[in-house]
């Protein structure tokens, strides 16, 4: 089992929280050029922290200054670091860390006792933290001869793994859709590290051939589980996270609902920070963060209150597809400078359908786990026919009022460039409201810098 | 004209005498795109299968309207020659999950090109049992599908009867590719290539006849011993001989391939005694596999070293049309592999569209230099 070691992001993360804490408790601070400037802060900062400042964004710590966005700020931010605590015990308890993909709902690795680290969020906490994100290991990887056009998300993390950043996984689980980039990625870092990789597939049809063959997925990931760890699934413990897991999504579904109401009462940065908390569905610190955004969002629709200045004309925005995650004050730059609020988009819409877990016994458990499995974001969007990506985003755009479409797709997602066309076709068509697409990469600076993000959006209201 | 001269012409889609013949006596055509499609179905059940390539494709100015410049040459190629009308001859078309572009190409297909039967057959991503039964009901409800909306039969006995047409397909291709095997080479690999991309599109009979008699003229060649070094190629699918006929011209003999349209399909044997729906799935499904199976790595680096070592090669081209991640991360997993082997490899990129031949001539003559004479 994984030695423990090779905990550099964790301890970067770790010193960033303390770091986040340390100036959203400083009395009167509003913003870095209110004391003076960066280098001014710096200077009053503990010494351990002075690094990991250098690399922070400093347009993100004005962001999390602002008092609209301090507490789910300091949600998001400490309960990363009680994800980092878990996992650590873990591991100091030699327990196995397992690299699993973003769409699967992890209860069943937490009964289990196995470390559970989303490969993807390694490389997209990174990105939105630091200057220069993740890409010290996206050129690592690349750097090897792999290409830029697979996916950053894995790239950075796998990059991190040859640098010795990060623990080394003992295996994986992996869902076999959206895309072949993230397969081949995981099937590098199984043969790399020699990890066993274990593939869910996720049947194309949404029916009830396509959930009996999702439950014998699972039940097939719990044998293959067993085998690999010598430990058998507790029925109990795998209840008592079913239901923290069940508490999690019902505070989803209910910001969802609550996003309706007009104007809209959250913030836009919270939806990249929504998918790094829903890989941890189950998780203490999962519902801990969703709850505070829960009760957050709530407060202002009670108080009639929403996330624009109320000089501005609400203008309502669908993101299609993902959302970029390596200038997170873009959002909050959008509602200020334009009015422009986000309601979903394919990375956090999580479809009512989804259910609860019915924790009645074990069979119920597998069989609502695996309903889930079909239907966590993205992957019920990517895994069959694009008649449900489509059907889902011609129901938001209708349902939340939204005003324009928007597409920023990310460069690697080839089933989504096949797809674009047919389903802003049927946005214009279904509802009537104005598209935008642009490239980018969502986790590299690099390929659409946040300047020229700004500009694209400066032009589409300009011209809308 | 010769059988062997014959079945290295490929006739273009739009001027298939095949085709035209077929559909003037009433025969309908299928097209499919992976495979990890078994013809046998298709044949079995008396329409004519045609494996969907994109051969003279030199623009894709319709296809990118619906597939954006990250989507691979070789999809948008497909689509630019569905849009074009090119494929106005298929009665059908079935695409399979293999890759995510490929995929794709299902909706935009069904929407602007009205093809009147789509189907699209599903297989996992790995190989296991669950996996193989889910594939096996996909074939089943696959042929099901196709018997009923074209009202054919395909019983037991036509697909045992298909499987032994295949078969012997098979069989005769992997004669060709042992001929190659020797010093002496008696056919060049594009024209080796040319031979086996035939079989894709004409009567699979019509086909065995005429291999059977190229492989008596293929035998009786002198050979040729003047090349700088013996190759293979794997990566992407190959549609078309241009990419060989360009390595060809800088000296190099291509020798084996590992291709999904070449040795890939033709190194397997479905059985004739099983149950045929059964021995048709289990034959797809674990045969020689593509990037996409998952978990497979050590055997695609197996079968390509053992290819490599009967066809005494001195090295190894792997090359990969843009966008494709699966042979994108396989190459260059298998280089290093191949390398430590012993066996030199050169991944190489490329776009389906041979455009800029000067840049892979380049590449190509750089690598022979480094292998010739070893």
């Amino acid at each position: 089992m994984n030695n423990g070691k090779d905990r550099t992001v964790f301890n970067n993360w770790r010193v960033t929280v303390d770091l986040a804490n340390f100036v959203l408790e400083q009395d009167g601070l509003t913003s870095l050029d209110d004391w003076g400037g960066k280098e001014v802060v710096r200077e009053i900062l503990p010494e351990h922290m002075r690094n990991v400042f250098d690399r922070v964004q400093p347009d993100l710590i004005d962001c999390i200054l602002k008092d609209r966005n301090r507490r789910t700020a300091s949600s998001f931010l400490n309960n990363v670091v009680k994800f980092v605590d878990y996992c650590e015990a873990l591991m100091d308890d030699n327990r196995p860390v397992c690299y699993h993909y973003f769409p699967i709902s992890v209860e069943i690795l937490l009964a289990m006792g196995i470390a559970p680290i989303c490969y993807e969020v390694v490389c997209g906490l990174d990105s939105a933290l630091y200057i220069d994100g993740a890409e010290a290991g996206i050129d690592r990887i690349e750097a090897e001869g792999y290409p830029d056009h697979l996916c950053s998300t894995q790239k950075g993390t796998a990059g991190y793994l040859l640098m010795d950043m990060v623990p080394k996984p003992d295996f994986l689980v992996k869902s076999a859709t959206p895309c072949d980039s993230s397969n081949k990625l995981y099937e590098w870092t199984s043969v790399r590290f020699d990890a066993p990789l274990i593939m869910l597939e996720t049947p194309y049809y949404r029916n009830e051939r396509g959930h009996r063959f999702a439950v014998g997925e699972v039940k097939r990931m719990i044998r293959e589980l067993e085998k690999l760890t010598g430990a058998q699934l507790d029925e109990d413990r795998l209840r008592g996270f079913c239901e923290v897991g069940n508490e999690t999504v019902d505070y989803i579904l209910k910001i969802q609902e609550l996003k309706r109401k007009k104007p809209c009462p959250d913030t836009g940065w919270h939806r990249p920070a929504d998918t790094i908390f829903m890989t941890q569905i189950g998780t203490p610190f999962g519902k801990d963060y969703f709850r505070t955004l829960y009760e957050t969002v709530k407060e202002r629709v009670d108080a009639g209150v929403g996330i624009i200045p109320e000089d501005k004309k609400e203008r309502r925005l669908a993101w299609g597809y993902t959302w970029e995650v390596y200038d997170l004050p873009f959002f909050d730059w959008l509602e200020q400078e334009h009015g422009a609020t986000y309601s979903l988009d394919t990375l956090t819409y999580l479809s009512p359908e989804v259910g609860l877990v019915d924790t009645t016994n074990m069979e119920t458990m597998i069989e609502g786990l695996a309903w889930r499995l079909l239907n966590m974001p993205m992957g019920r969007q990517t895994m069959g026919f694009s008649d449900v990506w489509i059907g889902d985003f011609v129901r938001i755009a209708k349902e939340y009022k939204i005003d324009a479409f928007v597409i920023g797709g990310h460069m690697a997602c080839k089933h989504f460039w096949a797809l674009n066309k047919l389903l802003t076709d049927k946005i214009k068509e279904e509802v009537g409201i104005p598209t935008l697409r642009f490239e980018m990469d969502m986790f590299d600076k690099r390929f659409t810098p946040p300047s020229e993000l700004k500009r694209i959006m400066n032009e589409f209201f300009a011209t809308v | 004209m010769t059988a062997l001269e014959e079945l290295f012409r490929v006739p273009h889609r739009t001027e298939n005498p095949y085709i035209k013949d077929w559909k003037g006596n009433g025969g309908r055509v299928i097209g499919f795109t992976c495979s990890y499609v078994p013809e046998e179905i298709i044949h079995a059940a008396g329409l004519l299968p045609y494996r969907i390539e994109a051969r003279g494709c030199r623009e894709t100015d319709l296809a990118d309207v619906y597939m954006h410049r990250f989507n691979c040459t070789y999809a948008r190629c497909i689509l630019q020659e569905g849009l074009s009308d090119r494929y106005d001859f298929l009665d059908g078309m079935c695409l399979l999950n293999g890759c995510e572009q490929i995929r794709r190409l299902y909706e935009i297909w069904d929407a602007e090109h009205k093809t009147d039967y789509m189907y699209m057959v599903t297989i996992p991503h790995s190989v296991y049992d669950e996996g193989l039964a889910w594939y096996r009901d996909e074939i089943f409800n696959f042929k099901e599908k196709l018997t009923s909306d074209f009202a054919v039969r395909c019983s037991k006995k036509d697909l045992q009867n298909s499987i032994q047409v295949y078969n012997e397909t098979r069989r005769l291709i992997r004669e060709l590719y042992e001929l190659r095997k020797t010093k002496d080479v008696p056919i060049s690999g594009s024209e080796a290539l040319r031979i086996v991309l035939s079989a894709y599109v004409m009567p699979r009979e019509t086909y065995n006849e005429l291999l059977k008699l190229a492989l008596h003229e293929v035998r009786s060649r002198e050979g040729n011993s003047s090349y700088k070094a013996r190759l293979l190629v794997g990566g992407s699918a190959v549609d078309g001989p241009e990419l060989f006929e360009l390595i060809e011209g800088m000296g190099g003999m291509i020798v084996a391939d590992t291709l999904c349209c070449g040795s890939r399909q033709f190194d397997m044997t479905v059985s004739e005694d099983a149950d045929p729906l059964d021995a048709l799935t289990r034959a797809y499904y674990v045969k020689n596999p593509c990037p996409r199976m998952m978990n497979e790595y050590k055997s695609r680096l197996k079968y390509t070293i053992d290819a490599a070592q009967a066809a005494s090669v001195d090295g190894v081209i792997l090359q990969k049309i843009v966008f494709c991640d699966n042979h994108a991360v396989d190459g260059t997993m298998l280089a290093d592999d191949l390398e430590a082997a012993g066996i030199p490899t050169m991944v190489m990129e490329r776009d389906h569209m041979l455009t800029d031949t000067g840049r892979l001539r380049t590449r190509v003559e750089a690598f022979m230099e480094r292998i010739a004479g070893r």
